[in-house]
């Protein structure tokens, strides 16, 4: 990086977020006393939320953690993150964030680097976080890796499946894990596609593109191979090749302010004819392939037919 | 014609503000014609089942987003249901994490044009989680209670006497005036609820007018019949007759007091008055033991006046008592929102009292 920090001198944070009462306590504490999370040095926890559950001081003295406790977002501020950054020179950092204060607005210092950011989710309550909270929860989970959904106990597979998309719709990048008394709840979470996965030929309607996309960027395996008709718009980012453009649709995946276009990579021959904004029906055969934009393996789209269409005035909901 | 009142309940996520505006819409208000604006979307649905018929009608706002301000469509929204429907009262559930004084706000504008008025505000609170998110909430949280007139706090049939005392006190450090229900409010009836969101009753205002009404009973015979009205109608007059003799010397403290106030009645000045809520339950045995103490002896100072509502140790049963000197008065009656007990007099070993009323010293 310019600023002279590369990852072999910036001292790695894990970020655990997550609402109140979610166990994100419970978590860290759990994974402190683990054998292979040990080290040497020094480990700063900071620590934003302060529920039932507290952190004791022979668990910080044994792993040579030294808790600091915010009351308030202001404590958070780079300038005083970076201050306990020089007293503690910690090898490490652990954040456990406050579920109130949107993740988009923490700032740390040069000197650290988010190494991992895990969400921790009480499935009991999600359904009520997920009809309410969608704003506050879109940048807790927008770049969170791993999300853990505890007390996932008594509901059924498909309602798993279920807040799987939804949750998946909102952290495209996130390994989703259901956790119950037992340990982890293995199974099959792929809710009902409206359209038949077992088919070759996948029609997607208008309201069926959200379930589409966040299905095929999940399990892109299961539709190699197969060939897929919607009806999206036309984007073309700037330095995209002439044999290339990316249909997609606007989506609400939290609320009205954070809308996002989902779009998928298509390569088709007459692509420099299409402009902007157009609105196409295509069809298209689906590779399981490495792509730069999908940062790895993604459904790349190779069309065989696209012709102009309407628009589609609704947003994608989920 | 009248204006349409508003109720706004607001409260997090799974407080309990559901549970409370059926109530109020099943038993409270079902005669009149209202509206009902959700913003949240909650565990229980509001609109599945009994409310199909009611004549209520449910308006959901656009989504309960914080990012996305709702202020301005929220006014005009309020301004169209109340063109539409003309209704008696409105009932606005903001989301869990608005700002109650916002909504407030934004209803103060309307009441500049429209026949519309600000009824009450309530904010339900989980007993147990109020320490909890008043830590880590913030601003959202402590601004619901602080705007609030009245307070429910929820689950205080699970929670423990402490963990509601606990609550009570930190909701007075950010509100110190807002009636606090702790009464589980499936013990409380429609009309009594009712009563508290309206015009909660002030036990010291009403002793205070008892014996300012007495005052002036001596003065002018002819409002003779309203210390009846005062005093319960249900004395003998044999009892009644002690009552007046026993006033006797009030009245003289009252005189006294008039000379520098020039006829005004300010009972307020001549005795203190001593008060205490959230009275935990007490058998009734006991309490008589201890109203007939206040009644007949100086253990607590004198006692000129005192009446309260405390929970029995029965759920669901209250006991109501007034006393005057020499006599105390028991009855059995239904839940109100929290246990009180006030009481009017000189050299008040107001110590004593709460050691007595709480329990504890």
């Amino acid at each position: 990086m310019s600023d002279g920090y590369d990852e072999e001198t910036r001292t790695p944070v894990f970020l655990i977020n997550g609402f109140l009462e979610a166990g994100k306590t419970k978590f860290l504490k759990f994974t402190m006393d683990q054998e292979y999370f040990q080290t040497d040095g020094k480990t700063l926890l900071i620590v934003c939320e302060e529920g039932e559950e507290e952190y004791d001081d022979a668990l910080l003295s044994r792993t040579r953690t030294a808790g600091i406790f915010m009351e308030n977002f202001q404590e958070m501020g780079k300038e005083q993150l970076r201050k306990l950054e020089l007293e503690y020179r910690p090898e490490r950092i652990l954040i456990e964030w406050n579920g109130m204060w949107l993740q988009n607005t923490l700032e740390i210092p040069d000197e650290w680097f988010i190494n991992q950011q895990i969400t921790i989710i009480d499935t009991s309550t999600l359904d009520l976080y997920l009809k309410n909270m969608k704003p506050m929860m879109g940048p807790m989970l927008k770049n969170t890796e791993l999300i853990i959904c505890n007390r996932a106990d008594g509901f059924t597979e498909e309602q798993l499946g279920n807040y799987h998309l939804l949750l998946k719709a909102m952290a495209p990048n996130a390994e989703i894990v259901f956790e119950g008394k037992q340990g982890e709840i293995r199974g099959d979470f792929s809710i009902d596609l409206p359209y038949d996965l077992k088919s070759d030929r996948l029609v997607v309607g208008p309201k069926d593109y959200g379930i589409f996309y966040v299905d095929s960027m999940d399990r892109t395996e299961k539709y190699d191979g197969k060939t897929v008709e919607f009806t999206a718009q036309v984007l073309k980012p700037k330095g995209i090749p002439d044999n290339c453009f990316v249909p997609g649709r606007k989506a609400m995946t939290c609320c009205e302010a954070d809308m996002q276009f989902l779009g998928l990579i298509c390569f088709y021959s007459g692509a420099s004819s299409l402009k902007n904004r157009d609105w196409v029906k295509i069809t298209a055969k689906i590779k399981n392939e490495p792509n730069q934009e999908y940062g790895g393996n993604g459904p790349v789209l190779y069309a065989t037919d696209v012709v102009l269409t309407g628009p589609i005035e609704e947003v994608v909901q989920f | 014609m009248a204006k349409t009142k508003v109720d706004i309940v607001s409260g997090f996520l799974g407080a309990g503000k559901t549970t409370f505006i059926k109530k109020l819409l099943e038993e409270a208000i079902s005669g009149e014609k209202t509206v009902l604006i959700e913003n949240e979307f909650g565990e229980i649905g509001i609109d599945g089942g009994f409310l199909k018929d009611s004549g209520v009608e449910i308006k959901e706002m656009n989504s309960g987003c914080i990012c996305c301000s709702l202020v301005g469509d929220f006014a005009s929204s309020l301004k169209e249901i109340l063109t539409k429907f003309k209704p008696d009262r409105i009932i606005i559930e903001p989301s869990g994490v608005g700002k109650l004084s916002d909504i407030m706000k934004a209803i103060a504008n309307v009441e500049k044009d429209l026949e519309v008025e600000q009824n009450s505000a309530v904010t339900v609170v989980d007993v147990k989680k109020c320490r909890m998110y008043m830590k880590n909430f913030g601003e959202f949280f402590n601004n619901q209670i602080q705007f609030a007139t009245t307070i429910v706090l929820s689950r205080t049939d699970v929670a423990t006497q402490e963990v509601t005392d606990e609550a009570v006190k930190l909701i007075r450090t950010v509100n110190p005036t807002a009636t606090v229900i702790t009464t589980p409010i499936a013990l409380l009836s429609g009309k009594k609820l009712l009563d508290i969101l309206e015009k909660p009753v002030d036990l010291k205002t009403e002793l205070l007018k008892q014996v300012k009404d007495e005052d002036e009973d001596e003065c002018e015979e002819d409002e003779h019949d309203h210390e009846h009205h005062h005093d319960h109608d249900d004395h003998d007059d044999h009892d009644h007759d002690e009552d007046h003799e026993e006033h006797h010397e009030e009245h003289e403290h009252h005189h006294h007091h008039h000379h520098h106030h020039h006829g005004e009645h300010d009972a307020d000045e001549v005795f203190t008055s001593w008060g205490l809520e959230q009275v935990p339950p007490m058998e009734e045995g006991k309490l008589k033991t201890l109203l007939d103490r206040m009644a007949n002896s100086a253990d607590f100072g004198t006692v000129v006046r005192s009446k309260g509502m405390i929970p029995s140790e029965k759920t669901g049963e209250w006991l109501y008592f007034d006393l005057v000197p020499g006599e105390t008065e028991i009855r059995k009656g239904t839940p109100d929102y929290t246990g009180k007990v006030c009481v009017i007099g000189s050299e008040l070993k107001e110590e004593d009292l709460k050691k007595e009323f709480t329990g504890k010293s």
